[in-house]
Order: C-alpha cells, then structure tokens, then sequence
C-alpha cells in the first residue's frame, strides 16, 4: 500500500459526501507528488500546477467513477498523466509570448522569494533537466517508472499501449537519459 | 553508467522537493464557491464531456439524410445555375464569340433548312 493510502478509504467517503475537508486531505496528501510529477512532463511549473488543480477537481467531480478504492493514488495519477497529455497538444498563447508572460511574473517580484528561490532550484537540478530534454512519449514513460517507481505493465495500462510499446520507450528513453548525462559528466548522484 | 532506480528516484525527489502544490485555494473555490462570482465561475469553467463517436455518427446521418433529400428533391442532375450548366463552351467567329453548342445548333439549322 502507498504511502498515505491507509487514509484513502476514509477520504473517499468523503469525496462521495463531497465533503471540503476530504477534498483537502486528498491534496494535502497527493498534491506535491502529482505536482512534481506533471513537473517532470509539462517542463513548465505554471502549466503543472494548472494541470494538477484541473485534476483535482476532476476527481473531487467524478470519485464516483473510481472503481477500486485501494487505488486513489493511481486514479489520480491517471487523471494527471491524461491532463498532461491534453495540456502536452493543446496550444497555447504562453508559447507565442513566452518573454510576456515570463517578463510579467518577474515584474511581479523583482527579488527572488523563498518560494522563487526553490524553484530555481529545482531548475537548476540536472537529472530533471536531462529528463525535460527527452520527446514528450519517452519522458512519460521515464517518469513513471522512475519517478513514480511504476512497473511495466502499470505503465503499459496507464498509457493504453502494450508492454512491448512501454519497454521499447523505456529502453530508448533511458538511452537517451544517459547519453544526455554523460555528455555533461553528471555522475555524482549515481 | 547505470541508471539504478531508486539513485535515480532518489535524485529526482531532491531535485524535485521544493515544489509544493499551491493551487489548493483555487480548487476548493472552484469545488465549493462562496459567493456568487465564485459560483458563476465555477458553472462558466465547469467541464463538459461530449462522446466523440455518438456525436460524430449523429453528425454523419445528419449530412447523409440531408444529400439524400437533395438528390430526392432534384432528381434530374445539375440545377440551372449551377457549377455543371456553366460548363459550355465559347467559340470565335468571324470575329463573334458564341456559344459552341448554340452555333452548332444554329448551323445545322442553316445546312437543313427543312428540319425545325
């Protein structure tokens, strides 16, 4: 059972009532992680934090949908690997203006605040840039195999496609992964 | 190299730490709106699935019931003014520009004088 999921009965229950409070638990529990997750794919924190919000009211909408209540976590998942995916191919004017909108939030805070000072952090962190350079199918299977430390076939049913297709991605993605690693003599962490 | 995978989890969740969730304001106003903006809000952003494949075959028996009662209505080919009566061909002659089919019919006439 995941981390957190001990509680996911309780929450559930709670969803269906559409109780505020299990709406809450479930974010406070989930959200980071969903978060960092849709980090990991949309490269973009705004577009992240939007895809992991639009999913959290999908599922507070449709809790009824969930078949095997065991499985908040991966439900969820679900929803945000999907959101990520429509956010992936829908268009956006951020991409025809991107100096606008980035000039913009910095006019908003001319000195970096803590909050700021993290996510720089979490630019600068080079095993997530060598996965933000990945096309889009092997970053998604990268992330949740490693990230979110999913097994083939998990992977495979989460992405409607066949193992073979997940293995054949995994295997080129992390080939990808480590050419772009060497190539910056980033073995530290290894 | 080797990509194990709890060095590469382990280096992603430190990359990774410092992003927290913060839009949780924003779902409950949308979940649970308070005032009457938030709750017009909410209905205007409220999100719709529309079946693509009911839609689309409603929409395809539409267009085909449609034709069907064109070509029912017109059964005898182009209507006058349309793209296929445009198609005669103009002719010069004699410094005239005519109607090809039209001068055909007009000299056949001169040549059989007895035929009307």
């Amino acid at each position: 059972m995941a981390r957190g999921e001990e509680h996911g009965l309780d929450i559930i229950a709670g969803l269906k009532r559409k109780d505020e409070e299990a709406l809450v638990l479930l974010m406070q529990q989930y959200g980071d992680d969903l978060l960092r997750t849709a980090c990991l794919l949309l490269r973009d924190r705004q577009e992240a934090e939007e895809a992991v919000q639009d999913s959290f009211i999908a599922a507070f909408e449709r809790i009824g949908q969930l078949r095997d209540d065991t499985k908040l976590k991966s439900w969820l998942l679900r929803i945000v690997v999907n959101r990520c995916r429509m956010k992936q191919r829908t268009w956006s004017f951020r991409h025809l203006f991107p100096s606008a909108y980035v000039d913009g939030r910095l006019a908003k805070e001319e000195e970096p605040g803590p909050e700021e000072r993290l996510v720089q952090r979490w630019r600068s962190g080079r095993l997530t840039k060598a996965v933000h350079r990945l096309s889009y199918k092997y970053r998604e299977v990268i992330t949740l195999y490693y990230f979110q430390e999913m097994g083939v076939a998990e992977i495979a049913d989460h992405l409607q496609v066949s193992k073979n297709t997940v293995k054949a991605r995994l295997a080129r993605g992390r080939a990808y992964l480590k050419q772009t690693l060497e190539k910056e003599g980033e073995t530290d962490w290894t | 190299m080797d990509l194990n995978r709890p060095d590469v989890k382990r280096e992603l969740d430190r990359e990774l730490a410092g992003l927290r969730f913060g839009n949780r304001q924003n779902v409950l106003e949308r979940t649970h709106p308070n005032s009457l903006p938030g709750r017009l809000r909410a209905w205007w952003n409220k999100e719709l699935e529309l079946p693509v494949v009911p839609i689309g075959a409603a929409l395809l028996l539409l267009l085909t019931a449609a034709f069907l009662y064109r070509a029912a209505l017109y059964p005898k080919g182009p209507l006058p003014g349309s793209e296929t009566a445009f198609k005669r061909e103009l002719v010069e002659e004699a410094g005239s520009v005519y109607w090809k089919d039209d001068l055909e019919r007009r000299l056949a006439l001169l040549e059989n004088p007895g035929q009307n």
